[in-house]
């Protein structure tokens, strides 16, 4: 059977009309001496990705019965997928066609209308070649699991879990310790404009307990998770629900918490454990324990030096939360009538719109805020540098560090099991800040509250409630996934099981079949990247459709 | 009189990056030679250098992998 070559030259208004002689390159196509035996059809159209065009070509490929189509027009990030959708309302397999751009890299690039229809022949005929060593490929449809496994109880997991639970959707919330709440339960209350006490988090924690919907594992860790979205397969180990027990969900939220950086690593900073030296959530903890502020041995205080920014140098970034909730241990300690209060800062963050209000009240009320350009504390000796370079020698009975927030150890362990990427930080790096900014660089896995980056209560909750947006849309109850279908396949006769491509492949798609003794690629996970046939020594792997032929 | 020699460059650009300069390239209007070739890669590491090769074999004056 001859080839029916469908060629449909798009004049995109005057955008490649214009620079091209799209009659004189329709004529050289026609005369091209290896198409001499092949049947084609030329034409132009004033625009393809039109309804009318779209109409037109779909007509073309019935009428002619054709067998290869090349639509030379824009970039295929523009159109690829409307041709290929016009393409699967007719007989003629997706993967039969191929797009040209000859707007983007030719038109709008040469100037020189002859030499620019030139370029565009070789470009059309490359195309024509392409298409030729193209085979159809079939969709495949896989069942897609809508449950999701949240990694870690406090505020940003059990938020997560709580707007994604329902009735067609199972939630497991995995949970490190014996208690949900996280960070947040060991502070002795929120900032006053937040509504001071913990009701709110106490509310929470109860919503989470007696939703059906969701099952809570506590004292519990993930020891492998292998899949892709739609198709987790997480490995638990629970100690208080029969140790190891596997489960099948289709996302992932990853809301592994912060931990505090520890001031006692700094070269200017050295203290112990019987010193008056707190970080922050030491003294949260006391007040939440004692209802008020005390010295170790018991006796009571009177004068408080906050450090701020203590491990910003070190770590690179601003922890955000700090200088908020220094204030509010300020405001606190007011209340309990201590009198001299200092912040020692470097500079001031006020990150939300109550926050300079809050911080210029405890100001105003008497705290003393002074600007400093480093601090020495050896045991409760504490100096400063300030701005104009004196050493000054600054007495208290109690120093608070505000210590910078920084990954967990579960954050390092979850992005290895994942394959996450990290940030310079080692927090979860996002797909992209401001397109995808709570998804990872993993389909179908989402990281939220300060395992994504140092961030208050209120945005751990923003984060959570976007992750559980993404996942109400993405995975559907019911709904099968259609995965990529230019996937990497192995030729079985070929590979020799060296194993080559499973270290290569970044998604961790090929797994290694004992039996067989040869390398096999699960279709759903691979991105068709084609590094494992780069890589390949007997190249006994094949990209559908970009196959070397094709290429 | 002979025609003024200009390089035949192949490019095998990747889907994500390369690809999508070229056509930013084009969006802003830039102009660049007729004889830059490029082939769509879904991934740099696609390349094999057998591809370089046959580049080169096949008569291209120097060959560019964007990635």
């Amino acid at each position: 059977m001859t080839e029916k070559i469908g060629i449909y030259l798009c004049e995109c208004g005057p955008n490649i009309a214009s620079k091209i002689d799209l009659d004189r390159l329709a004529e050289d196509l026609s005369k091209l001496d290896d198409y001499k035996d092949k049947e084609l059809i030329i034409k132009k159209h004033k625009l393809l990705c039109s309804v009318a065009g779209k109409q037109f070509l779909e007509e073309e490929i019935n009428d002619n019965k054709l067998t290869h189509m090349v639509c030379a027009a824009c970039s295929p990030r523009d159109h690829d997928s409307t041709f290929i959708n016009v393409c699967k309302k007719t007989q003629l397999n997706p993967y039969l066609y191929t797009i040209v751009n000859i707007r983007e890299q030719v038109a709008w690039v040469i100037p020189d209308m002859e030499e620019a229809t030139d370029k565009a022949l070789k470009y059309v005929h490359a195309g024509m070649n392409r298409v030729l060593y193209q085979t159809p490929l079939e969709e495949k449809q896989l069942d897609s699991n809508p449950d999701v496994l949240v990694i870690g109880g406090g505020m940003a997991g059990m938020e997560a879990a709580l707007s994604t639970a329902s009735k067609n959707r199972m939630v497991y919330l995995v949970e490190k310790t014996d208690q949900l709440g996280g960070r947040s339960s060991s502070l002795f209350g929120l900032l006053p404009v937040q509504g001071e006490n913990l009701s709110s988090l106490q509310r929470k924690i109860a919503d989470v307990k007696k939703n059906r919907f969701i099952k809570i594992f506590m004292n519990a860790e993930v020891e492998r998770i292998v899949g892709f979205m739609g198709n987790f397969e997480v490995l638990l180990n629970a100690k208080d629900n029969d140790g190891i027990l596997e489960l099948i969900t289709g996302a992932v939220v990853v809301a592994t918490g912060y931990d505090l950086f520890d001031a006692n690593k700094l070269e200017n900073i050295s203290y112990t454990a019987e010193d008056n030296v707190f970080n922050a959530l030491e003294l949260e903890a006391m007040i939440n324990e004692k209802k008020k502020v005390e010295l170790r041995s018991g006796k009571e205080v009177n004068s408080v030096t906050l450090v701020h920014c203590v491990g910003r140098g070190e770590v690179g970034y601003c922890s955000k939360i700090c200088c908020n909730y220094n204030f509010k241990i300020s405001n606190y300690l007011q209340k309990q009538g201590i009198k001299k209060i200092t912040h020692l800062v470097r500079d001031i963050c006020a990150p939300t719109k109550t926050s300079q209000k809050f911080q210029n009240s405890v100001i105003d009320n008497g705290a003393e805020v002074i600007y400093v350009d480093s601090v020495n504390i050896d045991g409760e000796k504490l100096t400063y540098k300030s701005r104009k370079g004196e050493e000054v020698k600054l007495d208290s009975d109690m120093i608070v560090l505000a210590t910078s927030t920084i990954p967990t150890k579960s954050t390092k362990e979850i992005s290895k099991l994942l394959n996450l990427d990290l940030d310079e930080a080692g927090f979860f790096q996002e797909a992209h800040m401001k397109i995808n900014p709570v998804s990872t660089n993993i389909d179908g896995v989402f990281a939220v509250g300060s395992a994504h980056g140092p961030g208050s209560i209120v945005d751990a909750l923003v984060q959570a409630k976007a992750a559980g947006g993404k996942i109400l849309t993405q995975l559907i109850p019911g709904q099968k996934i259609i995965p990529e279908v230019k996937v990497s396949e192995v030729l079985e006769a070929y590979c020799t099981g060296c194993q080559t491509c499973l270290q290569v492949c970044k998604y961790d798609s090929i797994y290694f079949d004992e039996d067989k003794g040869i390398s096999v690629v699960n279709e759903a996970i691979c991105r068709g990247c084609g590094n494992c046939i780069g890589s390949c020594p007997s190249g006994s792997i094949r990209s559908k459709h970009f196959t070397n032929p094709q290429l | 009189m002979t025609k003024k020699f200009e390089p035949k460059i192949i490019s095998f650009l990747c889907k994500w990056c390369s690809y999508t300069g070229a056509d930013l390239a084009g969006i802003n209007r830039s102009q660049y030679p007729t004889a830059v070739l490029p082939i769509k890669v879904m991934c740099s590491s696609r390349i094999d250098p057998v591809f370089l090769i046959k580049s080169y074999l096949r008569g291209a004056d120097g060959v560019l992998v964007g990635g």
